[in-house]
């Protein structure tokens, strides 16, 4: 069995999983739990292979990401509804451009958010580099029938955009 | 959509066009697949307009600010923390001993098997007074035993494990031991799932986003040993011929 060096691993892949979790979570607080309980779990309980780790990092992660959201929606009894997870904590006042990113980042937050959860993970995963054989085993599918998964994810992406974007003003349809 | 060369479903045909978006397709399908978007105009609005979104989730993502990642170190992070307190484990285990005895005392079988062999069989750890510097230091290989350990004297020697849910990961360690005459039985990793002793075995209280492992030691005069996952039978072990230990994936059925 190869060396397992989660210090390594952390530098490799930490920041990239963030980023995929804050995007797949839209709450950074809850992503850096998530982060913290990957890594927590590749020391406690690492793979027994050691040949597909980025994957098994997303996989853990992303159920882990799972669990935490339906403890939390039971224990607050409210159903998500696309809004973003981002107000669990009051946002910071938004200056200038930051109101525009603002925007966007509400658009394709409710638009990801109109996916399964698994097709927001392969789309992410896509967004991060993953080769399809990467995908395919962190959620547990056939490298094959990735391509196919993910033009579904598209259509479906873009049938929640277009809802979207129906939704905004001309001037933010334009944005894009 | 349709293909023009009939061989792919529209499906199938999306599927090989992303993989032309992203790079997956070998020289020979790449080039085939170039082929027919020269010549087919549907296949090439298809492609254009799976890349159109694509570049669209690429721009609308690249927008967002990512923050900071945190500062982890996360090998020096305690290994504990998935480990309930003690006094809220004993007080859970006290609590189903209740209901066991409650429940049990008005059925005939479990009746027999309670009063033939409570005395004796269920021993449930009580909490034991830890030192927390050293408990940062306790890693679940070196097999302290903790709350989440139980140890019993099987009543029958046919014995069942019965794991509530399938896991997406995660092992059940079943050995055989040649000494003594009891079960043990612990949460290796994990945390919230439950070891609950039944009058047919044992029964490990989990859920389908678990991600734990367990062992579980057997004397060897047990004839047979079922694991059961999600009520289907996925081993059935004989602990004494010979003794053995064999690692069951938690991923089934």
């Amino acid at each position: 069995m190869s060396a397992l060096d989660p210090d390594r691993l952390y530098r490799e892949h930490g920041e990239r999983l963030f980023r995929y979790l804050v995007r797949l979570s839209g709450d950074p607080d809850l992503a850096a739990d998530v982060l913290q309980d990957t890594f927590l779990r590749l020391v406690e309980r690492p793979p027994r292979r050691h040949d597909h780790l980025k994957a098994w990092l997303f996989q853990v992660a992303t159920n882990r990401l799972r669990d935490l959201r339906r403890k939390s929606a039971r224990r607050s009894g409210l159903l998500h509804e696309g809004v973003g997870r981002g107000a669990l904590a009051d946002p910071p006042p938004l200056p200038d451009r930051a109101v525009e990113r603002a925007e966007s980042q509400s658009i394709v937050r409710r638009a990801l958010g109109a996916l399964p959860e698994r097709d927001q993970a392969i789309l992410l995963m896509r967004e991060e580099g993953f080769a399809h054989r990467e995908i395919a085993e962190a959620v547990g599918t056939t490298t094959g029938s990735v391509g196919t998964l993910i033009a579904r994810a598209l259509d479906k992406l873009a049938r929640a955009l277009e809802g979207m974007t129906d939704a905004t003003s001309p001037e933010e349809a334009g944005t894009s | 959509m349709k293909d023009d060369t009939g061989q792919s479903t529209p499906s199938l045909l999306d599927g090989r066009l992303v993989r032309l978006l992203d790079g997956e397709v070998s020289a020979e399908e790449r080039a085939e697949l170039l082929e027919l978007l020269e010549s087919s105009p549907e296949a090439r609005a298809r492609y254009d307009e799976l890349r159109a979104v694509s570049s669209r989730l690429s721009h609308l993502l690249e927008q967002e600010a990512t923050p900071p990642v945190p500062d982890l170190a996360p090998p020096q992070r305690s290994v504990v923390r998935g480990r309930r307190s003690g006094a809220r484990v004993w007080l859970q285990l006290a609590a189903g001993v209740v209901l066991l005895l409650a429940v049990g005392l008005t059925v005939e079988p479990v009746r027999a098997w309670l009063t033939t062999g409570v005395q004796r069989v269920v021993e449930l750890f009580a909490p034991q007074e830890s030192d927390p510097a050293a408990e940062d230091l306790v890693t679940p290989e070196q097999g302290t035993e903790s709350p989440s350990t139980v140890r019993f004297l099987p009543a029958d020697p046919v014995f069942a494990v019965e794991v509530r849910s399938p896991q997406p990961d995660g092992v059940l360690i079943v050995e055989s031991v040649s000494d003594g005459g009891e079960v043990t039985a612990s949460v290796v990793a994990g945390a919230g799932e439950t070891l609950v002793v039944l009058p047919s075995g044992l029964g490990i209280t989990n859920t389908a986003e678990s991600t734990a492992d367990y062992r579980v030691s057997v004397p060897s005069r047990l004839t047979s040993v079922e694991v059961r996952i999600d009520g289907v039978v996925v081993a059935t072990l004989s602990p004494g011929d010979p003794p053995g230990r064999w690692e069951i994936p938690l991923d089934r059925p």
